[in-house]
């Protein structure tokens, strides 16, 4: 169905039942390719990746820049048209934009149509009543956010766009705001759209993930499909901390594959892309992945001297060299572990846990 | 506070105080008819010339096209119309004088309303620029018009340089006025643009030439200066 509201709308949809979809939309002015994605009701999504695509996308969706070609389907709505002032949708943009000469309770009441009731409502349900009269710039970061939060949330949208709104906040209160977000998309059924590019804000938040690159979606998937599964090696580097080792292809056997890492090494790692025999490849392997004993584990096992160790609170970040090369390899374990004893150890992991691909151009 | 602290405090207290005093005592003495050298007769003669019905165009125009032109300016951050838009301010003060004749009063009160827009859309300007421009995208998602946008954000955002430049623009024009009454008021009427010549051997020429020279000089400094 396409309403093709080109005038303004005399009314903006009513609660129609929330989902974003964008289909077919590209906007080349904005680096953004071909871009197909929904998000369902009481759905996070995150969009990650460097650069300006995420914050882009919600920008087409937001109604400040507008798309080249395709449709732009916002529960049901072609919005292409739309002005952003009728598009009825909660956003908390980049940097939240509060207006710093209104209060905490004008930010709740800013959207027309809004009644009192209805903005001490979000209020409360923000713990924000007792800031009522307080400026932006006379609250903690964590409270801006909610005061965001506060103004989007009032006039009970459908669908909310969040452009990266953990960023600036302490690394302590993330998890917090974390669950606010998350319970706040259940307990509304909003069809949430979340930008960044902070895979720490990322995870532990999104119900799927869309990793993009260079204006493009690459993979979109849930968290940990797209940390154990990655289609490529931008997504699986992108997923947070990973060795990259380069070598070639020997053989495979199934989709296991032996590879050549240095004139003594070879690893097996699972084939995501194909590669010919002898062919350059790139093998990716987890630090929690990777198993660290003091003697020899047998067949298979990599004989490795430990560089480093470095306590990190919840685990131990370890640095080994492979065999008698330079070649590092970082492995982390659980702090509750001892330190592996003496330099000379052996490494070996599940063949499925690491990943050979294409290498891609740099 | 501080030892510092209260030293500045003091200071400022007295920096207040002369300045208040610098508005009170002369117009106590005016107010008083005191003749104090050639104060009063100055006064009447600017009071009695177009210099009154100048100040108010100005003031109208600061209000009614400066401060809405500042806003549109920075909406958009066009640096090169910026320039063009404040280059006024580098006219001598006095080619914009207070003329007792009748000739000539349109182009003078054209002046002194460029003046008021310079100044206006300056100081709306200069008030705005920390402000944020996502500011008007944070009021449209929020369901506001981009009329109701500029009403309920930018504008209590630029009262505070909206009012400065009011308070310049009746400072300025004033003034200019003024001295160009005091260069003469021994011929008995005033410069205009009109009138200038009078001043000198053939001023308006090399004057407009020069003032013209800086203004185009400032515009492309100013168009640099704003290129990030």
């Amino acid at each position: 169905m396409r309403s093709p509201p080109t005038s303004p709308p005399t009314t903006p949809p009513a609660r129609p039942p929330a989902a974003i979809a964008i289909l077919r939309a590209s906007a080349t002015r904005l680096g953004l390719a071909e871009l197909n994605l929904t998000v369902a009701p009481a759905e996070l999504v995150t969009l990650l990746g460097t650069g300006t695509g995420p914050s882009a996308v919600l920008a087409l969706l937001a109604g400040f820049a507008r798309a080249d070609a395709g449709e732009l389907l916002v529960a049901g709505f072609a919005f292409d048209r739309t002005p952003a002032h009728h598009r009825g949708l909660g956003v908390v943009p980049r940097g939240l934009a509060l207006f710093p000469h209104l209060d905490v309770a004008a930010h709740a009441g800013f959207s027309p149509g809004v009644t009192r009731a209805q903005a001490e409502a979000v209020l409360h349900r923000l713990g924000l009543t007792s800031f009522a009269r307080r400026l932006p710039h006379q609250l903690s970061p964590e409270l801006r956010l909610r005061v965001a939060l506060a103004r989007a949330l009032a006039p009970a949208p459908t669908v909310l766009l969040l452009d990266d709104p953990l960023a600036g906040l302490p690394t302590g209160s993330r998890a917090a705001v974390k669950d606010l977000l998350r319970a706040l998309c259940t307990e509304r059924g909003m069809a949430v759209l979340h930008a960044t590019g902070d895979v720490a804000h990322a995870l532990g938040l999104s119900d799927r993930i869309g990793v993009m690159q260079a204006g493009r979606l690459l993979q979109l998937a849930a968290p940990r499909t797209l940390y154990e599964d990655p289609v490529s090696l931008s997504v699986a580097t992108s997923l947070g901390p990973v060795n990259r080792l380069a070598g070639t292809k020997l053989d495979q056997e199934d989709d296991i594959a032996r590879i050549r890492i240095d004139s003594s090494l070879v690893v097996e790692a699972k084939l995501v892309d194909e590669i010919a025999d002898g062919a350059a490849c790139v093998v990716t392997i987890r630090p929690e992945r990777i198993a660290v004993a003091g003697s020899d584990m047998g067949e298979g096992a990599i004989p490795a001297r430990l560089v480093e160790a470095l306590f990190e609170g919840e685990h131990t970040r370890l640095r080994f060299a492979l065999g008698d090369s330079a070649i590092a390899l970082i492995a982390s374990r659980p702090a509750g572990l001892p330190p592996p004893r003496g330099p000379a150890v052996s490494l070996a992991w599940q063949p499925h846990h690491a990943h050979a691909f294409r290498p891609e151009a740099a | 506070m501080s030892r510092r602290g209260l030293i500045a405090t003091l200071l400022l207290l007295v920096l207040a105080a002369l300045q208040l005093a610098m508005l009170a005592v002369p117009a106590a003495l005016i107010l008083a008819g005191q003749p104090t050298a050639s104060w009063p007769l100055l006064w009447q003669r600017l009071v009695d010339g177009p210099a009154p019905l100048a100040a108010l165009v100005a003031l109208a125009s600061a209000l009614i096209l400066g401060a809405p032109a500042g806003i549109a300016l920075w909406r958009r951050g066009w640096g090169l119309v910026t320039a063009m838009v404040l280059a006024p301010l580098l006219l001598p003060v006095a080619l914009l004088g207070g003329s007792g004749d009748v000739d000539g009063q349109a182009i003078l009160l054209a002046g002194h309303a460029s003046l008021g827009l310079a100044l206006g859309a300056g100081c709306c300007l200069l008030g705005l620029l920390p402000v944020d421009r996502r500011l008007l995208q944070a009021a449209a998602s929020s369901g506001v018009s981009p009329a109701g946008a500029y009403r309920r954000v930018v504008l209590p955002l630029a009262m505070p340089g909206i009012a400065a430049g009011c308070l310049l623009t009746a400072a300025a024009s004033l003034a200019t006025s003024l001295v160009a009454l005091a260069l003469t008021m021994t011929q008995g009427r005033t410069a205009s643009l009109a009138s200038l010549p009078h001043l000198g051997a053939s001023p308006l020429l090399s004057v407009l030439g020069v003032a013209l020279l800086l203004c185009a000089a400032t515009a492309a400094a100013l168009a640099l200066l704003r290129r990030p």
